[in-house]
């Protein structure tokens, strides 16, 4: 089931009304599980089995890996654990792309393999619950966590729908809890919550579904399209895939606080980040700290000097690009963003500022507190738009390997943006499709429209929170934003969120 | 929770009276309009007059942008028909009232855009429909339906509340003549039904796609157009298929799928085919701003080609040969 789609709409209320009706968490967390699985089986009901199947495996192992004592079998279940969500994770994402690449080698060294390669679909989100149960087992053998005895709340944190899909990806020490108490309804959470499901809707469906269209009509074939419109259709991208990703995030982040469930930030207006680094901050949040805690730092952090921490980072980067695609373009993207981080371009910005300005803290309870996007100046200074400029540049140039067909595609548009700059009939193609249709003004003026409303709101979880504001005037532009959604939508793109693929 | 299910009630009856007067205007007749679809009414006259002896070109767009009418009735000595308006339509529609109006002495040429053929796209796009019927009411008994609750309620539910927000807030405007800067005009068609509003423009740039053609549906898609087929000859006229125009990105792009389709209809279809893809390439500068539709010159071509197509056919087949060639 999709979020944007008549089906969620009637099966939101209805759940919500029957988990509030219900009061006691085991019950709550008994209708969660089954509207979970209901959610999740919409696409293919078999899909309900491998998440079964991953939940009750872990959920068997915590528990033993909670009872043992020796240090050798603590390490047999993780091991087990780590192969099982590992192993899963590999046969049904990454086994066809190893097999074809094995194969491509040997052929080069002469030797012809056989065919081997699988014909499975990848499921929905799988990537997503695995690295979710992953994180329950290590908290577990680390002893941040203690494992949970009872399996309802452990199956209501793997599949609790809003975030099943496509995250956030939430730890155990966090969601958990959440799940093993008694929940009250809070006004002011659900109402930011509904606030949230309305922007996200907005970005999704009236903004990354209509740059999608650019997008695709450029990507398609890159070899017939000049080097200005490539950019062009670049910028739309790395627009298209924040509004779409982060629209999902916000859907799943206010349906949960619709069910009193406080999921964590995923995404914190990165275009507004100063450096690649600060970037990863606010990009995908969720997905940043779990390589974080779970790659990066087991690899040794940045402990023992520049060298290995640059190859910490490197490496973390290319496990994280594989994580998002079986292909040669997403390890590329995983290791130039790796190497722009690693070479310092990350930390620039920190040292000059004390290292305080764009670095998440801890707020009140431990809970990470992310700072302002760009300072707190209404008007940026001239400096900090260059450096949001360059980062933004830095960026985009990498979604080319993120967004292109294959590697040989990426080079051949990044190649494109060099060669045609400064060709007048380069432009002049660009010149001539903005001037033809809707579809360049429109794209343009949701891009400005975005930009500024982002910026001004910045401050804010959510754009639409406008608390201060008198309530007519509230419901009002609620209303505006709701309609105006339905009526700029694109009829019949039926996009699926970008990030259901990985 | 009581005075947040207050708000949101009293929140959700605003959004209801806004809804309601849209879908209510929106579901008004109107028959004046000059929207693009509106030509079906145009085309409804064509198909019922009382000519003789007419070739009636039945599809979707492709068909509206793609031939060149009157060159076509003058190589096979007919008065020409386009009924061809849009893919969204399907397939069901279109075959449902040529079946009802068809005459002896008529020829009909089918040129079904693939992705109908093999998907549930040949029973229409209900935002379509609606606006169709909206145009026509009279035209609900030509459509099938192959309705499914899941399929509304996951894609096409958001699509027709899309269509009548805007067809909604359009008339609540005063039903004021559009300003359309595109082609997408009633008033762009000729008196054969050919689109010709982009005649002299310059073309478009436009992505080809290469989704859409599933097995099962093109089995029952066959079944419709062999009865189709039998109808016609049962009232005395001739039918012919020809491939819709494809550009070569496109037929890279289909490849497998489009071959299997092509094979499934030579061996499965009555209809002889007179035109496969493959004859019916097109290079991309030749299609004005999609996958189907074809500037003047490339319709001019096309219409040759079918013409061409036909008459090589009639003759083979009063030398004794196949019915059926590919």
């Amino acid at each position: 089931m999709t979020f944007t789609s008549l089906t969620f709409i009637c099966f939101l209320p209805l759940v919500f009304a029957l988990y509030w009706l219900l009061r006691t968490p085991r019950r709550q967390n008994l209708l969660l599980i089954l509207a979970s699985y209901l959610f999740y089986g919409w696409w293919d009901y078999r899909f309900c089995a491998l998440i079964l199947f991953s939940s009750v495996l872990d959920f068997v192992l915590g528990w033993y890996l909670g009872q043992a004592k020796s240090k050798r079998s603590r390490r047999l279940l993780l091991g087990g654990s780590l192969f099982a969500n590992l192993g899963m994770l590999g046969l049904f994402k990454y086994f066809n792309f190893f097999a074809e690449s094995f194969s491509h080698l040997a052929t080069g060294f002469g030797w012809t393999p056989g065919s081997v390669t699988l014909n499975i679909v990848l499921p929905v989100g799988i990537s997503f619950y695995t690295f979710q149960t992953l994180s329950y087992s290590i908290d577990i053998y680390r002893g941040k966590i203690r494992a949970t005895k009872n399996i309802l709340d452990y199956l209501a944190f793997v599949s609790f729908f809003p975030q099943l899909v496509a995250g956030p990806i939430e730890r155990a020490s966090h969601l958990l809890p959440q799940f093993e108490k008694q929940r009250c309804f809070d006004q002011q959470m659900a109402r930011s919550g509904g606030r949230l499901i309305l922007w996200g809707f907005f970005k999704k469906i009236v903004i990354a579904d209509r740059l999608g269209v650019i997008v695709d009509q450029f990507y398609t074939q890159p070899e017939l399209v000049s080097g200005p419109l490539l950019a062009f259709a670049t910028v739309c991208f790395a627009f298209q895939i924040y509004c779409d990703f982060s629209a999902y995030s916000d859907i799943a982040i206010g349906t949960g606080r619709l069910f009193g469930i406080r999921l964590m930030r995923n995404f914190a207006y990165p275009y507004f980040s100063q450096s690649v680094g600060e970037f990863w901050r606010r990009w995908h949040i969720s997905l940043s700290t779990w390589f974080r805690d779970y790659v990066y730092i087991p690899l040794g952090g940045s402990q023992r000097g520049a060298f290995r921490r640059s190859r910490n980072l490197l490496a973390t980067f290319v496990v994280s690009g594989l994580w998002h695609g079986a292909g040669w373009q997403f390890l590329a993207w995983g290791g130039v963003h790796g190497s722009m981080v690693a070479s310092g371009h990350g930390n620039r910005h920190r040292q000059k500022k004390g290292q305080q300005e764009s670095a998440i803290r801890k707020g009140d309870g431990g809970r990470d507190v992310i700072p302002t996007p760009g300072g707190e100046r209404n008007i940026p200074t001239v400096k900090t738009l260059c450096n949001m400029a360059l980062t933004f540049g830095i960026v985009c140039l990498c979604w080319v390997f993120f967004r292109a067909a294959n590697i040989q595609d990426s080079f051949l548009i990044i190649g494109r943006f060099f060669t045609d700059a400064f060709s007048y009939s380069a432009w002049q193609e660009l010149l001539a499709f903005a001037g033809e249709g809707k579809l360049f003004k429109r794209a343009v003026m949701l891009l400005g429209f975005l930009v500024v409303v982002e910026w001004i709101q910045r401050r804010q979880m959510c754009p639409l929170d406008l608390e201060w504001c008198p309530a007519p005037l509230r419901w009002t532009l609620y209303t505006i934003v709701l309609w105006g959604t339905l009526y700029y939508m694109m009829p019949s793109a039926g996009q699926q969120f970008i990030y259901f693929e990985f | 929770m009581t005075s947040f299910l207050l708000r949101c009630s009293g929140f959700a009856l605003i959004q209801l009276v806004i809804a309601w007067v849209l879908i209510s205007k929106a579901l008004e007749p109107a028959s004046e309009e000059n929207a693009y679809l509106a030509a079906i009414l145009d085309k409804r006259e064509l198909i019922t007059d009382n000519s003789q002896a007419r070739v009636i070109t039945v599809g979707g767009s492709n068909v509206a942008f793609g031939f060149d009418s009157k060159a076509l009735g003058s190589r096979l000595d007919r008065k020409p028909v386009n009924f061809g308006l849009h893919a969204a339509l399907g397939m069901h529609f279109p075959l449902n009232f040529v079946e009802a109006h068809v005459r002896q002495g008529d020829m009909v040429i089918l040129s079904i855009e693939f992705t109908v053929l093999g998907s549930a796209a040949m029973y229409g796009e209900p935002a379509h429909v609606q606006q169709l019927l909206g145009y026509w009411p009279g035209a609900k008994p030509w459509f099938e339906t192959d309705f499914s609750w899941k399929r509304f309620m996951d894609r096409e539910a958001l699509d027709l509340l899309h269509q009548w927000v805007v067809r909604g807030k359009r008339r609540l405007k005063g039903d004021a003549p559009q300003v359309i800067q595109n082609v997408y005009q009633r008033c762009n068609f000729n008196e054969f039904g050919d689109m010709v509003g982009h005649y002299g423009h310059s073309p478009k740039p436009w992505q080809p796609t290469g989704a859409g053609i599933q097995a099962d549906s093109v089995d029952r898609a066959i079944l419709r157009l062999n009865r189709f087929h039998e109808a016609c000859l049962k009232k005395g006229a001739k039918v012919y298929y020809s491939s819709p125009p494809v550009s070569p990105a496109r037929l890279a792009l289909l490849g497998n799928k489009l071959s299997g389709l092509e094979t499934t209809l030579s061996q499965r279809m009555t209809i002889p085919v007179v035109n496969t893809a493959d004859e019916m390439v097109f290079q991309k500068d030749e299609f004005y701003d999609s996958q189907y539709h074809l500037t003047q010159a490339a319709a001019s071509r096309r219409s040759r080609a079918v013409a061409n197509g036909i008459l090589k056919h009639e003759s083979q087949r009063s030398a004794g040969l196949p019915k059926v060639w590919q």
